[in-house]
């Protein structure tokens, strides 16, 4: 008895299924926008023109240098904080801060610039304070932007590196303290070098997505002088009409991505299980440094990340009884059903990706499927959602068709996310179990229906739950495409603020964080049980 | 019906191990396929079970020539040495998974599985998962999975490495009954010796070769 050869295989499918979303929406859209729609800007004179007038280097260098600064900074704290918890990981405060960097990672930008505002802005429990005693301070400009880029970068830092230094095999390490090195010469030579791959991804994520940071960038930098790429093509199209100049910058980013993407993309990291042992120390400090060492680095995160983040939930308690609930009510229905379905199209896209590259044998192509899924850190949502607002004009005239072009649109930003996700899930797969299954007689759609899928369910509801929260604060679609009748929270966020009712936007704001906390603690549990599962 | 190996050759890198002269195995007999560790013994019982592309030579069961069958196809068995059991599913619903893939009846599957699974002396097992179980019991249930699929050749990598003698004696006994009385071509990987009165013939793998030996 043998079992039916399938019509078609399960990575035929996921290509079909890929393309039929990633090709109209994004791939064509973004393709037109920076060939077609600015062929006038491509040409020498453009180009010397824009080059000359409008101040293209500048815009350049001030994405490129913002970035740079902004990932060395991450870089600085989340090592930091990562060796912390690796020494501590059993202590309360280790916990707490390994769970907040799921939240700092992820949380809606608008979120931590109403946050950041309502500690260090002018009018802020602390800003008002520094403006009053130095006329200099500002709390916008590069000091906002560096700010809020370390406060959802370190986080990235604290992620990565921190599982490198959870996970490594530490038997070599004692083996070579047994033999009379030094614990200095042990991290520099041992314990540096397995967390080097964890630092250079962490590195390279971190700068991608500040060098398209949209909203932090707009909202904080408070003039011309600051102006990344990403923000001078939402003026180009939304403010100059200028077409060419846009797709000019798409261009342009676009090409360093990609090839910084080359240069930096991570290779593959030996990843070891939890070894249950107890954790070795990384540097020797006496206890009574240590202790300081410790205060001083709880006491840095929680002026980045905890006091803006409380002050924006106690700034909202004195106006509990003046809450607009029925545009809460309004909004928050069509940020729910945006999300959810822009999570369900994001999970069953990054699955079939994240399928294709596992299943694909040739180096180059899961290179290119794996540039081809990071594109969106790249390219902000705003840059996408102009494309595809060029690309197809009308679909702005249809709230049904407004609502699924932000919702693909939200799903293929999240990509990148829910691909790792994804790719984590598959590792975990092992060869042997595949290949004990293909000699019992299983075929391609068997193995993924009966194993590969039924393993990797917790990471569907994981990537599920990701893809929701994605959705729920993100602007830059909306943006673009919402009528002004329609509103999402994050939008009545960004138009409140932008008629300067902060009292307004933090209400809004605190219910967007309250949605944002229901789905990490889901995310937590649902995060725990994989590790379990897997250990 | 014969297992006949001719002129095989697998590449894994800069590996490439090659057979000497042509292999005509017997049915109903238990073939200790033996080298030092890394020799090519995984790699040859790989090949075999279709995981590994021949550069050149044929594989033929009888007159049915195997060489380019994907593995789900070939009708031969791996069993590896880690047991590697499906973590969601329990003993019973392992020992079950490929008639399942078949899509043999519940009732079929179940009289199947029961019956092997008494064979091996697991049945108390059936509805733990295999995180609960031994690896003994986990080696016991794993070739309980390949074996009830009943196909005509059986692989297995290193399969007793890590059980007691007791244990290893038992399941080599019921090894070389079932395939003398199934017609199963049993290979054996292994670097420790087989019982010699169980194994009909030998394979050497050595110096990126492989053939037969008395």
């Amino acid at each position: 008895m043998e079992a039916k050869r399938p019509i078609i295989s399960p990575k035929t499918l996921s290509v079909l299924l890929s393309a039929a979303v990633l090709f109209p929406v994004f791939v064509y859209p973004l393709g037109r926008f920076i060939f077609q729609d600015g062929t006038s800007a491509w040409s020498n004179e453009g180009l010397w023109e824009w080059f000359s007038d409008h101040g293209l280097v500048d815009i350049l260098v001030f994405t490129y240098s913002q970035a740079i600064l902004s990932t060395l900074l991450s870089a600085g704290l989340g090592i930091w904080v990562a060796v912390l918890i690796t020494e501590n990981s059993k202590v309360w405060w280790a916990r707490l801060l390994w769970s907040f960097s799921q939240v700092g990672f992820s949380l809606p930008a608008i979120l931590y610039v109403l946050a950041y505002l309502s500690v260090w802005g002018r009018s802020g429990v602390i800003g008002s304070w520094l403006l009053g005693s130095f006329q200099e301070f500002n709390p916008y400009g590069w000091t906002g932007i560096l700010v809020a880029h370390t406060f959802f970068n370190f986080p990235v830092f604290v992620r990565i590196v921190g599982l490198a230094l959870l996970e490594r095999n530490q038997q070599e390490e004692k083996a070579a303290l047994s033999l009379g090195a030094s614990r200095w010469i042990v991290f520099r030579t041992m314990t540096l070098r397995k967390g080097w791959a964890a630092i250079r991804e962490s590195s390279a994520l971190s700068f991608l997505y500040c060098s398209s940071s949209f909203l932090v960038v707009l909202l904080l930098g408070g003039g011309p002088r600051f102006t990344t790429i990403e923000v001078a093509i939402y003026e180009s199209i939304k403010m100059n009409f200028d077409v060419g100049a846009a797709s000019l910058l798409a261009g342009c980013h676009l090409l360093v991505f990609s090839l910084l993407y080359l240069s930096l993309s991570p290779s593959k990291r030996d990843v070891n299980r939890f070894s249950g042992e107890e954790r070795m120390k990384l540097i020797t400090f006496r206890p009574s440094i240590r202790r300081i060492h410790t205060v001083l680095m709880l006491f840095v995160v929680m002026m980045i990340a905890g006091l803006p983040l409380l002050t924006l939930v106690a700034s909202i308690l004195p106006h509990w009884n003046q809450l607009p609930w029925a545009l809460i009510g309004w909004a928050t229905s069509i940020t729910v059903c945006l999300a959810v379905v822009s999570g369900v199209i994001a999970t069953i896209l990054s699955f079939c990706v994240a399928y294709l590259g596992y299943t694909t044998s040739s180096l180059k192509v899961r290179r290119m499927i794996s540039l081809l899924s990071s594109l969106p850190v790249g390219i902000s949502t705003i840059l996408s959602s102009a494309a595809l607002w060029h690309a197809y004009p009308r679909v702005v005239d249809h709230f049904a068709f407004s609502f699924f072009a932000i919702a693909v649109l939200q799903a293929i930003g999240s990509l990148p996310l829910l691909n790792r996700i994804f790719e984590v899930a598959f590792s975990r797969i092992a060869k042997s179990w595949r290949w004990t299954a293909r000699s019992l007689g299983a075929s391609e759609w068997q193995l993924l229906l009966t194993l590969e899928v039924p393993l990797m369910a917790r990471s569907f509801l994981l990537a599920l739950v990701w893809g929701v929260a994605f959705s729920l604060g993100e602007v830059g679609c909306v943006l673009v495409f919402l009528s002004d009748h329609m509103t999402t929270l994050g939008l009545e966020v960004f138009r409140m603020m932008g008629r300067y009712d902060f009292v307004g936007a933090n209400v809004i704001g605190v219910w967007l964080l309250a949605l944002m906390m229901v789905l990490y603690a889901v995310f937590a549990r649902l995060e725990d049980e994989v590790q379990w599962r897997s250990t | 019906m014969a297992l006949n190996l001719n002129g095989l050759s697998y590449q894994i890198g800069s590996f490439c191990l090659t057979q000497k002269d042509p292999i005509s195995l017997p049915k109903g007999k238990m073939i200790w396929v033996r080298g030092a560790s890394g020799s090519g013994k995984s790699t040859l019982l790989q090949g075999l079970a279709g995981f590994i592309v021949a550069k050149s030579g044929s594989v033929q069961l009888d007159s049915v020539d195997l060489t380019h069958l994907p593995a789900e196809r070939r009708r031969v068995a791996l069993v590896f040495q880690e047991a590697a059991l499906f973590p969601h599913l329990t003993v019973e619903e392992n020992v079950e998974y490929g008639l399942r893939v078949l899509g043999l009846p519940r009732h079929d599957r179940q009289t199947r599985s029961q019956r092997i699974l008494k064979d091996l002396e697991i049945s108390e097992l059936a509805n733990r998962y295999p995180q609960e179980i031994s690896g003994g019991q986990a080696h016991r249930v794993s070739l309980a999975r390949s074996a009830i699929m009943d196909y005509p050749v059986l692989l297995l990598d290193e399969p007793f490495a890590a059980l007691q003698v007791s244990l290893r004696a038992q399941l080599t006994d019921w090894l070389f009954h079932e395939a003398e009385r199934k017609g199963w071509h049993v290979l054996v990987a292994s670097h420790d010796p087989l019982d010699s009165t169980r194994v009909a013939h030998q394979i050497l793998v050595e110096n990126g070769s492989f053939s037969m030996t008395n």
